[in-house]
Parts: structure tokens; C-alpha cells; sequence
């Protein structure tokens, strides 16, 4: 009753909302329960935590460092950081950006660890993305040479994404391949969106360069 | 719109982050008219394509993430369980610590207290120092300090060490006393010998009784059986001998219930101040 009254002032109000607002809403509240539940010793919550960001933060740390190895080992970094720091996180936040600006900072600071190590066998394709690469380049008439000329593109790309100084693949990151807004990107990166369209700008023209030199080898070897 | 300005906005374009729809229907104005802009816009397109198909979820299996979480979850128990109490941690404990150390004083205290009683001078010279506590007796004597005897292998009653050397000016340790003192100090040591004949022959009544303790001896029978023992120690009556064998010195201690006796063998002339 008292939540119908509420949404009606808030009709009332003209604040209404999309249904993405009320998908991010209930996908808040539903976090801020686990994390209650967490906070308080279950553990089982946390590992629900865990099993519905995983991938999404592991694909982050994969994108930003790399490697198998390092994505695995950031990731369990990422994980006990938020399990540490769950009495900072507050209910109104938002916990998909506490959970990117967790990551991102990992990955820095792996990265920092790691020192200046960059070559283009980091970025060499998973195991199983070749497992599923080879059937599918079968189905589809792919031959290996065709294969193996994508599977160097990926590599290449993720090999200019390394190439990109790290505010401008994070924000590159952020808003090309997890599909943030802008402003969301602002947020987790602790910086000003104009900042961050900047940065944005400048990582898509230097990604362009590499793309084109790509496909000009490419059809140089159709050709 | 110049094409070199829309090529410097296609990057934020191409994705629908440009601000400000006046400048985003410029642009897009502008690529309708100009080939080259168009072309340049359809490589940033196929680019950023590219790029996302390059970069997609990277799909590793779920033995994978498995790993991660069982990890996690395993560092997340270890953090919670307290480790056990070392070996070290359990000897010094802060407990057993403080325990042992009152212990250690206690056995310290209970020593110092046995072995104090021993070192009184109680060997075979028969010199004794009896400390007779009256309650009832000021401290209207002067006040020596008087360093410990030593023990010597006679079996006759010397005058202790301490009284030769103040009345040579010296001290136990065999520091010169200030030369302004020895007058006083031989004055004192002669109404000590004096005193101590005196006592010998008749026993000393204290001047009052007043404010006596009623569990205490009366003053009269402290004073008679330390004359007897005294006597005794002269192995001759202290009561009847005119001339005893051992000279008494009575010295009073800050404390003025402490009243310090030395007894020594007799000289010949009493009177003789010592030298």
C-alpha cells in the first residue's frame, strides 16, 4: 500500500520511469540483499555474488591485461577486495560500477607489477575459443588458413588495445565493449565525462589506424 | 562544417557520444554531401566492428571460474578462522608473563627477608647488637649510623671497628669524617661509655609512662632483662659488679623505637678517651 502511494506521487511528481531505470532498481535491490547477507557471514550469498559477476569481470580483466593467467589472478584479487570492503559499499550505489571502478583499479595495479611486458603471445587466443573456432570455420567452408588468419587478427587487435596508454583502454573498454554510458564510464573512472569522451575519441582513431593496416594486409593476402 | 573539424567529431559520432544535437545534425549534414567524410566515417565503423568481434567475452570454460571462486571462497574461510596460538605465543603469553613476574618478586621478597637476619653479626666473638625497641624513650641521643661489623676470628670482646675509626675520624669505609664533627663524635662515643656504666650498675628508669602500651612490657622489665643479658654477656652479675667486663654503647637510630646496643670487653681506663 505504502509502495503504491509512493509510486504515485512519483507519477504525480513526473518522475517516472524507464524500464531500464526499473530494471537497474530491482537489480540493485536484489545486490544490496546479498550483500546484507554476505556482510552478515553467509557465505553462500557472497558466492552468489560471485557467480553472477564473474564473467563480466573476468572478461574486464582479460580485455585489460591480457592473459588467461593474469584475468584469473586479478579476478580473485577483484573478488577478495569486494569481500573486504563490503561495509563501504552503500545501498543506493550502484554496484556494477563499484564493481568495474574494484576491477579496473586491479588491474592497474597488476599491470603495474607486471611492469612494461608486452608482446603480441599475451593476446594469443584461448584454448577454447580454438576448440570452437575449428568446428565452426568447418561448418561454415573456413579453412584452417582462414582460421588461423582470424585468430591472428584477434590477436593483433588485442595487441592494440595493450598498445593504448591505460586511461584510454580502460574507457575504451568501458563504454565500446561493456556498453556503459559516458557518463557511467565518468563515474567508475573517477574523472569528468568530457575527460572521458577525450580519451574515448583518441583510443577509436588509434584503434582505426590499426584496423586499416589489418585489413590491408588482409586483402593483400586475398588478393 | 569544414571536413577536417567533422573528421575531429566522426570518432564520438560514429557511437552516438557526441554532445549537442545542433552539431550532430551539422555532421551528419555534412556526410551527406561530402564522399570523403562518408568513407572516413565507414572505416571508423567497421573498426569499432572489428574491435568488439576481436575482443568478445573470452569464453573460458567453467572449470575456470570454478577455480577462481573455490579459491576465493577458501582465502575468505582461512581470513575468518583465527590461526592457532603458536608455541612461542603460548610461552609468553602476556598472561603467564605477568604471572611469572609476581611469582619471581614474591620468591625475591620471601629471600631478601630470610637472608637479612643472617647477616647480622652473630658469630663466635660473642659480639652481639641487640636492638631494644622503646616505645616510651625519645630520641633526644644523637643519631649514628653505624656501619656493619666485621667478623674476626678472636674470641674476645672488642670494641667494634665502627667507634675506633670515628674516633679516629674515619668512617666504615674508610672515609675521613670533617674534622668540625670529631669533638662532637668523641663527646657522643664518651656519654655512651658513660651511660653504659651507669646502666650496668643500676637500671634505667624511663622519665615517664605515660601513653604506655598496655600489651607492651613495663619499661622497668625491658630494662632489667636487658641488663641481665647484658650481665650475662659479661659473664659476670650486671647488677652487683661495680667494674664489668664488657662496656655497653647504646646508640640511638632515627627511629626513635630502634636503640642500638654495642657491647665490647672493658679497657682498662674507662676514662682513657679513645684514640
Amino acid at each position: 500500500m505504502t509502495t503504491g502511494t509512493a509510486h504515485f506521487a512519483a507519477m504525480m511528481a513526473g518522475d517516472f520511469q524507464t524500464p531500464g531505470d526499473a530494471r537497474e532498481a530491482e537489480g540493485r535491490e536484489h545486490f544490496a540483499l546479498l550483500i546484507a547477507r554476505a556482510r552478515a557471514g553467509d557465505a553462500s550469498a557472497f558466492e552468489r555474488i560471485m557467480l553472477e559477476t564473474e564473467r563480466k569481470v573476468v572478461a574486464v580483466a582479460w580485455r585489460m591485461l591480457g592473459n588467461r593467467e593474469d584475468a584469473r589472478d586479478a579476478a580473485q584479487e577483484v573478488f577478495l577486495r569486494v569481500y573486504k570492503y563490503l561495509d563501504r559499499y552503500k545501498p543506493e550505489q550502484d554496484f556494477n560500477g563499484w564493481l568495474y571502478r574494484i576491477t579496473i583499479n586491479v588491474c592497474r595495479d597488476a599491470a603495474r607489477k607486471r611492469g612494461s611486458r608486452l608482446d603480441g603471445s599475451q593476446f594469443a587466443a584461448t584454448p577454447r575459443e580454438d576448440e570452437r573456432a575449428a568446428p565452426e570455420a568447418a561448418s561454415t567452408g573456413m579453412n584452417a588458413e582462414e582460421h588461423a588468419i582470424r585468430a591472428q587478427q584477434r590477436a593483433l587487435l588485442m595487441c592494440a588495445l595493450r598498445t593504448l596508454p591505460e586511461k584510454e583502454r580502460a574507457a575504451l573498454v568501458l563504454r565500446d565493449l561493456e556498453g556503459l554510458t559516458t557518463e557511467e564510464v565518468a563515474r567508475v573512472l573517477r574523472s569528468r565525462p568530457v575527460t572521458v569522451r577525450s580519451q574515448i575519441s583518441s583510443a577509436r582513431a588509434k584503434l582505426k589506424i590499426h584496423c586499416e593496416r589489418l585489413l590491408r594486409s588482409k586483402g593483400g593476402r586475398r588478393v | 562544417m569544414k571536413c577536417t573539424r567533422v573528421e575531429k567529431f566522426l570518432p564520438l559520432y560514429i557511437a552516438g557520444d557526441l554532445t549537442g544535437r545542433r552539431r550532430s545534425r551539422a555532421i551528419e549534414n555534412h556526410l551527406a554531401a561530402c564522399e570523403k567524410c562518408r568513407r572516413v566515417a565507414g572505416e571508423y565503423h567497421a573498426s569499432r566492428e572489428l574491435f568488439r568481434a576481436a575482443t568478445l567475452s573470452p569464453d573460458f570454460d567453467g572449470a575456470f571460474y570454478e577455480e577462481i571462486r573455490n579459491s576465493v571462497l577458501a582465502q575468505i574461510r582461512r581470513d575468518r578462522t583465527p590461526a592457532p596460538p603458536s608455541v612461542f605465543s603460548r610461552l609468553f603469553d602476556v598472561r603467564l608473563a605477568y604471572a611469572a613476574s609476581l611469582a619471581s618478586l614474591l620468591i625475591a621478597a620471601t629471600l631478601a627477608l630470610h637472608s637479612y637476619p643472617s647477616r647480622t653479626p652473630e658469630d663466635g666473638t660473642r659480639r652481639r647488637m641487640i636492638a631494644i625497641v622503646n616505645r616510651e624513650r625519645p630520641a633526644t641521643q644523637p643519631t649514628i649510623k653505624t656501619p656493619r661489623a666485621t667478623r674476626t676470628g678472636s674470641d674476645e670482646l672488642t670494641t667494634p671497628r665502627p667507634f675506633d675509626e670515628l674516633a679516629r675520624g674515619t668512617t666504615g669505609t674508610g672515609r675521613r669524617a670533617p674534622k668540625r664533627l670529631l669533638p662532637k663524635l668523641n663527646a657522643n662515643i664518651e656519654d655512651a661509655r658513660n651511660g653504659l656504666l651507669s646502666g650496668l650498675n643500676t637500671t634505667r628508669r624511663t622519665p615517664s609512662t605515660a601513653g604506655r602500651n598496655p600489651l607492651a612490657p613495663p619499661a622497668d622489665a625491658t630494662d632489667r632483662a636487658n641488663a641481665k643479658e647484658i650481665a650475662a654477656l659479661a659473664g659476670s652479675g650486671g647488677e652487683t659488679s661495680a667494674q664489668p667486663e664488657v662496656s655497653r654503647i647504646e646508640i640511638q637510630t632515627s627511629d626513635p623505637n630502634i636503640r642500638i646496643i654495642w657491647l665490647s670487653p672493658n679497657r682498662e681506663d674507662p676514662a682513657q678517651p679513645l684514640k
